[in-house]
């Protein structure tokens, strides 16, 4: 057999079998994409050899830059997920949960405020109503001072007569007449000034009830807006809290998809040690063939020269493609790791972006109006705030209008109490009636009869105007406890107060949620560049890794060199049924202590893959705890 | 946070991301190259509470580095956690046999490695 120039220099350079040498040199055709397929192959197995050698120390100061790279994307991915976190969390958290504590007792004490403020009306219009009714019985117990008036007029004429008739002996009774007139005069100017004032009185009152009225009519219907209002707070407060507590859940979620990220490339970043454990291996087997070992591995030593040479030639043919499939296996591993990282780098980014994106978007109010949830919280306790200043202030009015009934009652206490005199005087001037018709004798009989019946006016009197006095000090007690009531230092002034009270813990509320707003504004400023500036760091990062395109090119290269060579080899001794494949290539089965090149070694003998070990302790099939 | 982690391997890629990942969790690290400079920082740090070393080092390898801590009076009790790319069993019992306390197979997932850290670690 004729073999060609390349072959005869392996086995020249290999000084393994000079006999072949002598015979005339026949230069293959190159193979396609072969490039080199011209030079001896040992040479060649070296040129290979020398190129992997370096491959891994070339291309690690890449890997390395990278990893730096990323730890410290990481750690700036990490802080700005921080902050972001913390944008939610501001407000999910205890403040807004404080918040919604603090809203709720403010809406207890406004129910309590409420029910006191209907209970005061309904008193009020009690008690007005009551007024009315007392002065409508009093106004009947003035009828009966009418009656007295009539009577003592009549009694001051029949007197004025009778002292006619008696001539100078009945002169004295002219006075008890001008007594008598006098103290009808009297009595009729003070029931017209009872009757005007009670008027007046019945006027203020009617005219106050429909306000007293009005007022609770105006409070249930605040008092519905008051809670309605609230409710709406504290419904909108719970929902801003919820969506605070789902956002900072997908923000939660976001970083943890940027950890599994950085997990990814960590684990992806291992695979260029493996690759260069991978090419070392590759490399070891080619230095081999180039020392010529693949000739010294078995052989009979009688087998006839020609024979031996085409069984070193097949297994030269089999080395080559196990070790190109070697070569192919790390490189399109390491290109898929690299790959993996550029992916999750990108990944990182976009995730980055979306933290930055939900953290802006629940910080801004979901209305469709672009206004914050925070602004309408804020109207929402304005206008509570401006419903229980209403509420206070009709309060007020119906304070003053009470006041004012209860100062014209007492007004007329002091015109009975006149009465009552007048009363006194009726009983003294009967009584000098009486004196003055037994000095007259028999002649004053008749003066007898009027000083008795002046007796029975003052009686009538004393009656009647104890009747009014108790119908004015029922009036004075009802005022006096409306007064009391609605006045400086009745419960309408605490229930004013609580308002007072309630407004002012309003405002605080409402100054406590600005500044989470704004404690909110400024998180977002703080992770607004730095987010821009990773996503920027990240675009550069990537756009710089070059790493695997090294690895790319030499490992292919490494490659089909080594099929070219298998392919010359082939062609020289083809292999016709695979049978000494196993046997030249055992050996390198102790080589390959990693389980990715044993599944390469038996896929090139096509024989059953090794099983993946299994799982002991729950961490990976690739984890055992002893 | 707690003892320092002794990391031993001759790439430097795979340090940088054991010490990434042990850092990132909050551990400290110390890094050795081989065997040998593994044994003598171990030496000079008596408070390392956990060893984390690859298998095919040069100057000293990973199981007779276990063999020498194993021999040694200060840290004959030390955890330590083989990070390898060899799967094969008998290598393993090897490793166990000398005195290995797990064995971990390159590539590793962060969250692997830190389980296993926390088991041993308690």
């Amino acid at each position: 057999m004729t073999f060609p120039a390349t072959v005869i220099a392996y086995f020249s350079g290999s000084g393994v079998d000079s006999a072949i040498s002598g015979n005339t040199p026949r230069i293959p055709s190159p193979g396609k994409g072969d490039p080199r397929p011209v030079g001896s192959w040992t040479e060649r197995f070296r040129s290979i050899a020398d190129g992997l050698r370096s491959l891994g120390h070339d291309t690690e100061g890449g890997v390395l830059s990278l990893g730096a790279a990323l730890q410290a994307l990481d750690a700036k991915a990490a802080e700005i997920a921080k902050t972001a976190g913390g944008v939610a969390s501001a407000m999910s958290g205890e403040e807004i949960a404080s918040s919604i504590g603090r809203l709720r007792e403010l809406l207890d004490r406004m129910q309590g405020y409420l029910s006191r403020t209907d209970h005061e009306t309904g008193l009020s219009e009690g008690k007005l109503r009551g007024i009315i009714h007392l002065l409508g019985g009093s106004i009947e117990c003035m009828e009966g001072f009418r009656k007295i008036v009539k009577k003592l007029r009549i009694l001051g004429i029949s007197t004025r007569i009778e002292s006619a008739r008696l001539g100078k002996e009945g002169a004295d009774f002219n006075t008890l007449a001008e007594d008598v007139e006098r103290l009808s005069v009297l009595v009729e100017c003070h029931l017209v000034e009872i009757l005007s004032r009670e008027q007046a009185l019945d006027r203020l009152i009617r005219e106050t009830l429909p306000r007293v009225l009005s007022i609770e009519t105006d409070q249930r219907r605040r008092a519905r807006r008051i809670l309605d209002d609230v409710r709406a707070g504290l419904s909108t407060l719970g929902g801003i809290r919820d969506k605070y507590a789902v956002a900072a859940k997908i923000i939660a979620d976001r970083y943890n998809r940027v950890s599994r990220n950085i997990s990814e490339i960590i684990r992806s970043m291992q695979f260029h040690d493996i690759m260069r454990q991978q090419v070392e291996h590759v490399g070891e087997a080619l230095e081999e063939l180039a020392a010529g070992d693949a000739t010294e591995n078995g052989g009979d030593p009688e087998e006839e020269a020609d024979g031996r040479n085409r069984r070193i030639i097949r297994r030269i043919a089999d080395v080559c493609e196990l070790q190109a499939a070697h070569a192919e296996n790390a490189r399109a591993t390491f290109v898929d790791a690299v790959s993996t990282v550029i992916g999750n780098l990108r990944e990182m980014a976009g995730n980055m972006a979306r933290i930055l994106e939900d953290a802006r978007k629940t910080a801004d109010d979901a209305g469709g109006s672009g206004e914050t949830v925070l602004s309408e919280m804020e109207r929402s306790l304005r206008s509570i705030t401006s419903s229980l200043e209403e509420s206070a202030g009709t309060l007020r009015k119906l304070a003053e209008a009470t006041r004012s009934v209860a100062v014209g009652v007492e007004e007329m206490g002091t015109l009975v109490n006149d009465i009552e005199e007048i009363g006194s005087e009726v009983e003294l001037i009967a009584l000098n009636a009486r004196v003055k018709a037994a000095h007259t004798g028999g002649d004053g009989a008749a003066l007898g009869v009027l000083a008795e019946s002046i007796q029975g006016l003052s009686k009538d009197t004393r009656e009647q105007t104890a009747k009014v006095s108790d119908a004015f000090q029922a009036i004075l007690s009802a005022a006096g406890e409306l007064r009391g009531g609605i006045g400086p230092s009745g419960a309408g002034e605490q229930a004013e107060s609580g308002v007072r009270g309630i407004i002012g813990d309003l405002e605080t509320l409402l100054g406590e949620l600005h500044g989470l707003g704004a404690g909110v504004e400024s998180l977002l400023a703080q992770m607004e560049v730095p987010a821009h500036a990773l996503s920027s760091d990240i675009g550069t990062l990537v756009a710089g890794i070059d790493v695997h395109h090294t690895v790319d090119r030499v490992l292919r290269e490494a490659a089909t060199r080594l099929k070219g060579i298998e392919r010359e080899a082939d062609a020289l001794v083809p292999d016709h049924d695979g049978a000494g494949k196993a046997g030249n290539l055992g050996l390198h089965r102790a080589r390959y202590t990693m389980q990715g090149e044993r599944r390469v070694h038996e896929a090139i003998l096509d024989t059953a893959a090794p099983a993946a070990p299994a799982d002991h302790d729950g961490l990976g099939n690739n984890v055992e705890l002893f | 946070m707690g003892k320092p982690i002794l990391i031993v391997d001759d790439s430097s890629s795979i340090r940088q991301m054991v010490s990434f990942t042990l850092k990132g969790a909050g551990y400290n690290v110390i890094e050795a190259v081989d065997g040998r400079d593994a044994f003598e920082k171990l030496q000079g740090n008596p408070s390392v509470g956990m060893i984390v070393t690859d298998l095919n080092m040069p100057n000293l390898d990973g199981i007779g580095l276990i063999r020498q801590v194993r021999a040694s009076s200060s840290h004959k009790f030390i955890p330590i956690i083989m990070l390898t790319t060899e799967s094969q069993d008998s290598r393993k019992q090897e490793g166990r046999s000398a005195g290995a306390t797990g064995w971990i197979i390159k590539p590793f997932k962060p969250e692997q490695l830190l389980a296993v850290v926390r088991k041993v670690l308690g």
